[in-house]
């Protein structure tokens, strides 16, 4: 096997961004206040910060540990990982999820993200072809067409056969391959040189460009012709509480399920990323500062910019219709009526969805990583061939999404099962590991090696009975919720069920792919004498 | 529909987005500027 030289963040600062890079993505400015406008409003945010710090938290906190003690075994990927902390086989073949959810994501991820950048060139050149004056009838035709026409979901291939345009694709497949070679190049420069720079310059210019828009919509006068409504009204809409929503169990998982994936905590990344931590550094500090930095971008930009805009200008009857349809509506359907109407409404338009770009792309560099990660360490390959297998890996998957777009149904099943459901899978097991495997008090003492900041006592409990309890009340939850719709569909007789079968398929073979590779580097990882089972102590 | 900002709503966004900034504050500053150990002085020096 060849022995290279094992990667290194450049600062800590860079970690804690390239984590919180990917932690914040478009549910923090387009997923979140929808969630909170139908959920209570201020009062939504009773459950949400309980969530926060009974699930989100600690459960970071076990991961970013997990990682570093697994790095210290010489460990990167998931899989390895898993299997040290669950000390034994089912460990690393659960831990496959974890490669397995990341690189899922990154199939349908990048397409959204050339959505964005689709969305800023055409800002930039004069906007959408809304017209703001129109009745609002008109604006939402208008507007959902553009949508539909860039995602091409009238039928499956539309995107190749577009007329009047080069090779006959259409525009979005030319933005999505400058979109996918962005990605490569910045995954080919490696951990410090490609993510870390990307992330330290892209989330502070998020931040600036997302003030900027704050303050601009915090300043917005209710325009003549429209709506009547104010930024008052706006903000009356996403913040005034509403008590009596806490008393349904709804709410109560609308903000559990918000705090979990929004976290990105059980993805796969922080795992991977910690993992290039050493025994003296912080894991305390730099996951609780991680997960601050999304929840700064998520509760105040995305609490204050979106929803407030879209009630003054469409109001509170299409913006509810936005929130409730979900991130790509409110996003990429509502918010275009919103900036059609705005003074300057294309400069500000080019600048939301440039942010919506950036933290898109903090979110996918990340996710091609711990496969990255995972192949070198099981198959022994040095890094130039694990970047061209996973950029190769993941353009078959983006290309698969791209061509079955009929109704968005193969990114819509990915999204389901690996951006959501395997989540919760992943998250379980890591805080059962941490908890009651490895032991609640061994792992507070790994995470406390190098921290300057201790985890209170009261975690103990939260983590060892508490975090695993409200998990669990999410996944069942969860699952009645939402897995009948999802299995109707699958096991149905339409095209769309015909679609997400084949979607199926292909998420069967990428899990048979990495499958088989562990099985590879658990031989390797037995035959070079490491501790694959967690039965000794990690030597630093 | 029109429900301007009431007075609850007003405690709830300032409280909520109050903390939050708080907390991303007082983490950066720790990650930026780390408290730095005393330097162990060998014994015999000193006043």
């Amino acid at each position: 096997m060849t022995k290279q030289p094992t990667q290194q963040w450049g600062s800590r600062l860079g970690v804690i961004l390239a984590v919180a890079g990917s932690a914040v993505g478009l549910g923090n400015f387009l997923r979140f206040p929808g969630q909170a406008a139908q959920n209570g409003g201020g009062a939504f945010m009773i459950p949400y910060f309980l969530a926060l710090l009974l699930l989100g938290i600690p459960i970071g906190w076990a991961e970013w540990a997990m990682g570093r003690y697994g790095g210290r075994k010489g460990f990167h990927g998931a899989p390895a990982i898993l299997g040290v902390w669950c000390k034994g086989a089912w460990g690393r073949y659960a831990g496959v999820l974890g490669v397995l959810i990341p690189l899922g994501v990154y199939f349908y991820y990048v397409l959204i993200e050339s959505w964005c950048l689709y969305y800023v060139i055409q800002y930039l050149g004069g906007g959408l072809g809304v017209d703001g004056a129109a009745p609002i009838a008109d604006q939402v035709t208008k507007t959902q067409g553009f949508f539909a026409d860039v995602t091409g979901s009238a039928a499956n291939g539309s995107l190749f056969h577009s007329e009047g345009h080069l090779l006959g694709w259409h525009p979005i497949v030319w933005t999505f391959i400058a979109t996918a070679t962005l990605n490569i190049y910045f995954v080919y420069r490696g951990l410090s040189k490609g993510i870390e720079t990307v992330c330290k310059y892209a989330m502070p210019v998020m931040a600036i460009l997302g003030i900027i828009i704050l303050v601009r919509v915090l300043t917005l006068d209710a325009p003549a012709g429209t709506t009547g409504q104010s930024v008052n009204d706006g903000l009356g809409f996403l913040w005034n509480p509403d008590f009596e929503k806490l008393t349904s169990f709804k709410t109560w998982l609308a903000a559990a399920g918000q705090i979990f994936f929004s976290l990105s905590v059980g993805f796969g990344v922080i795992i991977n990323y910690s993992s290039y931590m050493k025994k003296k550094d912080d894991v305390v500090l730099s996951g609780l500062t991680s997960s601050a930095t999304n929840e700064f971008f998520e509760v105040v930009l995305g609490g204050l910019i979106t929803v407030t805009a879209s009630v003054v200008f469409v109001g509170i009857a299409l913006t509810m219709e936005g929130a409730k349809g979900g991130t790509m509506s409110l996003g990429f359907k509502t918010l275009p009526m919103v900036f059609a109407q705005m003074p300057a409404g294309n400069l500000f338009g080019a600048a939301f969805f440039l942010i919506l770009f950036l933290a898109a792309i903090t979110s996918s560099l990340s996710m091609l990583q711990p496969t990255k990660a995972f192949l070198e360490e099981s198959l022994g390959v040095n890094r130039q061939v694990s970047t061209t297998i996973v950029t190769m890996w993941g353009l078959a998957g983006n290309i698969f999404v791209l061509w079955f777009t009929h109704d968005l149904v193969a990114l819509d099943t990915i999204d389901f099962w690996v951006g959501t459901f395997f989540i919760l899978v992943v998250a379980g097991v890591q805080i059962v590991a941490f908890g009651w495997i490895f032991g609640v008090d061994k792992g507070l003492e790994e995470a406390h090696q190098g921290a300057n900041m201790r985890i209170p006592r009261v975690f103990r409990f939260i983590i060892k009975y508490v975090s695993p309890a409200f998990l669990l009340v999410v996944i069942v939850g969860f699952c009645i919720n939402d897995l009948p719709g999802y299995l109707n569909t699958l096991f149905g007789d339409t095209e769309n069920a015909a679609d997400s079968r084949k979607t199926w398929m292909f998420l069967l073979l990428t899990i048979a792919g990495l499958v088989a590779i562990t099985a590879v580097g658990a031989r390797h990882w037995r035959a070079e004498g490491l501790d694959l089972d967690g039965k000794l102590p990690a030597q630093d | 529909m029109l429900a301007t900002l009431s007075t609850g709503g007003w405690i709830f966004m300032i409280l909520s987005i109050g903390a939050v900034t708080t907390l991303v504050i007082r983490c950066f500053k720790k990650v930026l500027f780390p408290v730095q150990d005393e330097p162990d002085l060998p014994g015999g020096l000193g006043p």
